[in-house]
């Protein structure tokens, strides 16, 4: 009973806006990144890590985001 | 201190710069802030969104300009970790599988990019050790029992002091409830790794002990935001973290003392 009722809370039905905005932001700055790479070439490529900082939680979030969705719908 | 004497001169000739950015955020931060309170999470988001982006472009535009190397692209990225988190906090999926608190999912964003931030050698400055105590001995490791003494303190009597009325772990204990517990005892490693491990450092390098006390008032910024008046003990513990990494630069002793006050907090209470 405990183990349906857990199983069954993991399930993530609403997406309200707010969880957008760090995918906005996310995708905001991946493509910044690409287009520094793009125009300052390898040289100047140590500045993509200062992008890697923030990217990397907000992928981790988004990567949250897809994988209950896809749960909630295999479900 | 390991950093060099010459970059520690050049920097710190320039601590007005600091004063004016340190105030820029904490004035944008309350500004979000306020939006958040006032007209809801959607917007609060957006607020914070545009601080983190804002201090990235900053670090990128420093690192274009030849500064890649230098404190100022790594101390603005590092620090955008703080608007970041808020966002974190608003933004990560909900999950009501976690009774205790929901949005816990937070927690381990801001641990893997901490890591990264750790491990990161475009990062300059000296981090506080992890693994080996920096001066060997029993007064390095008592000093570090000590901590963890007052955090496990700390966490039993925020747990009796401060009024709750949610669920309790002890009581009809399930995975979930333990699961949101971890959570949250994970939390108070990551703000440990994240703001003692790494921003105080680059701080400290940039505008010394005014560097020291800014990256504790931005880490009690998070806390408070994030727990509201449960947040007493873990600031109180910040306040004894921030100056034994400081003094020791040595952190696991921190971490583990602000993960078992988190953990003693919400089992507890």
């Amino acid at each position: 009973m405990m183990d349906s009722l857990t199983s069954a809370s993991l399930q993530f039905q609403k997406t309200p806006p707010v969880y957008f905005v760090s995918i906005a932001l996310l995708l905001l700055l991946l493509v910044e990144r690409e287009m520094i790479r793009a125009w300052l070439g390898v040289g100047k490529a140590a500045v993509c890590r200062v992008i890697d900082l923030a990217v990397l939680p907000l992928a981790v979030s988004f990567l949250f985001f897809i994988v209950l969705r896809v749960y909630t719908m295999l479900r | 201190m390991a950093v060099s004497t010459a970059i520690t001169r050049s920097i710190r000739a320039a601590p007005v710069s600091f004063s004016a950015g340190v105030l820029a955020s904490a004035a944008t931060l309350c500004g979000a802030e306020a939006i958040y309170r006032l007209s809801g999470a959607f917007w609060g988001a957006v607020g914070f969104a545009a601080i983190a982006l804002v201090m990235v472009q900053l670090a990128v535009l420093a690192g274009i300009r030849g500064a890649v190397h230098s404190h100022v692209p790594a101390l603005l990225a590092v620090a955008s970790l703080v608007p970041l988190t808020r966002l974190l906090m608003l933004g990560v999926p909900a999950v009501s599988f976690l009774r205790l608190n929901p949005n816990a999912l937070w927690v381990l964003p801001l641990i893997i990019a901490s890591v990264y931030a750790y491990r990161a050698h475009w990062i300059p400055g000296a981090r506080p050790h992890v693994l080996h105590l920096p001066s060997p001995g029993w007064p390095s490791l008592e000093i570090q029992a000590a901590v963890v003494a007052v955090g496990a303190l700390l966490g039993v009597l925020g747990a009796y002091i401060v009024p709750y009325a949610g669920p309790h772990v002890l009581s009809h204990q399930d995975a979930a409830k333990w699961t949101g517990a971890v959570l949250f005892a994970l939390a108070g490693a990551a703000e440990e790794l994240a703001w003692r491990g790494i921003l105080q450092g680059l701080m400290a390098d940039v505008a010394g002990c005014m560097g020291v006390m800014a990256c504790f008032v931005l880490s009690a910024y998070v806390t408070v935001a994030w727990m509201g008046w449960n947040s007493v003990a873990p600031v109180i513990l910040s306040v004894v973290t921030t100056v034994v990494v400081c003094r020791t630069r040595f952190v696991t002793g921190s971490v583990t003392a602000h993960s078992l006050l988190n953990f003693l907090l919400v089992v507890l209470r």
